[in-house]
């Protein structure tokens, strides 16, 4: 799936897939969701940390 | 970021120079600087035609956001320039000022059209173009604050210098003054937001 036909079935811009590849932008709860819909899968399978942040691992 | 400044500053100096040319030049500097928004919007048009086959094209809030950058600044620098010829004590019907507002709404019609020619057909934003919106909306905020500030103590306490000799019709233009640079800061601090996460993509990647 191209970075253009994703941002459309997501309603979303190409500009802003690029940014989520990156890891430098964080998406609102509801763009996740859209984004874990058009892969038909889970949020946390789409959106998940690598390292989780010190804070959480208390 | 130097993009964004010289974009700002060139844009500015040009409208500064045209002001110049006011009831001196053979030709209307307003249509020059129509001429130059039409030929650099057709410039832009085909330079984001280019990235978009490699799919480095800007998306559609930026593009208008470069639009507003150099034609607000291009605009802007003609009025400020203008102002500081026709003087504090500025009357609207003079001849030289209605000169310099038929060159400086010439120029606003450039604007608009070159518009049409760089807008994006297939106009699309999402959430982090309504972030960076909020965020630039914030800074052109702050700079209209501060030169709000500015111009009220200015007139409130400005008795004796320069500020006593304004006319009305200066006041009205210096508060347009403020909106125009306003615009201009927001668009400039937008611009940045989408740079910084630009080179980030292009680190990343």
């Amino acid at each position: 799936m191209t970075q253009d036909a994703l941002a459309r079935a997501a309603g979303i811009t190409r500009q802003t897939i690029v940014a989520l590849e990156g890891g430098h932008y964080a998406p609102s709860l509801e763009l996740a969701m859209r984004l874990a819909l058009v892969f038909n899968r889970r949020v946390d399978d789409v959106f998940f940390w690598r390292e989780p942040p010190a804070a959480c691992n208390a | 970021m130097l993009r964004i400044a010289m974009v700002g500053l060139i844009s500015l100096l040009v409208g500064a120079g045209l002001a110049t040319g006011t009831g001196v030049w053979p030709v209307r500097p307003g249509l020059i600087g129509l001429s130059a928004m039409l030929v650099s919007g057709l410039v832009v048009k085909r330079h984001w035609q280019r990235l978009r086959a490699v799919g480095a094209d800007p998306g559609s809030p930026e593009r208008a956001l470069w639009h507003g950058l150099a034609t607000t600044a291009l605009v802007g620098g003609h009025l400020f320039a203008s102002l500081w010829y026709i003087g504090p004590a500025m009357r609207l019907h003079s001849p030289l000022v209605h000169d310099t507002a038929i060159d400086n709404w010439t120029m606003v019609l450039g604007a608009l059209l070159s518009y049409g020619l760089t807008r994006d057909r297939e106009p699309r934003r999402d959430e982090r173009d309504r972030l960076f919106a909020a965020r630039g909306q914030r800074a052109g905020y702050i700079a209209l604050i501060g030169q709000a500030l500015g111009l009220s103590l200015a007139l409130g306490y400005g008795a004796g210098t320069v500020v006593e000799r304004l006319s009305q019709e200066m006041v009205s233009h210096l508060l347009i003054s403020t909106l125009i640079l306003a615009a201009v800061v927001q668009y400039a601090a937008q611009l940045r937001l989408y740079a910084i996460d630009n080179r980030h993509a292009l680190t990343v990647s």
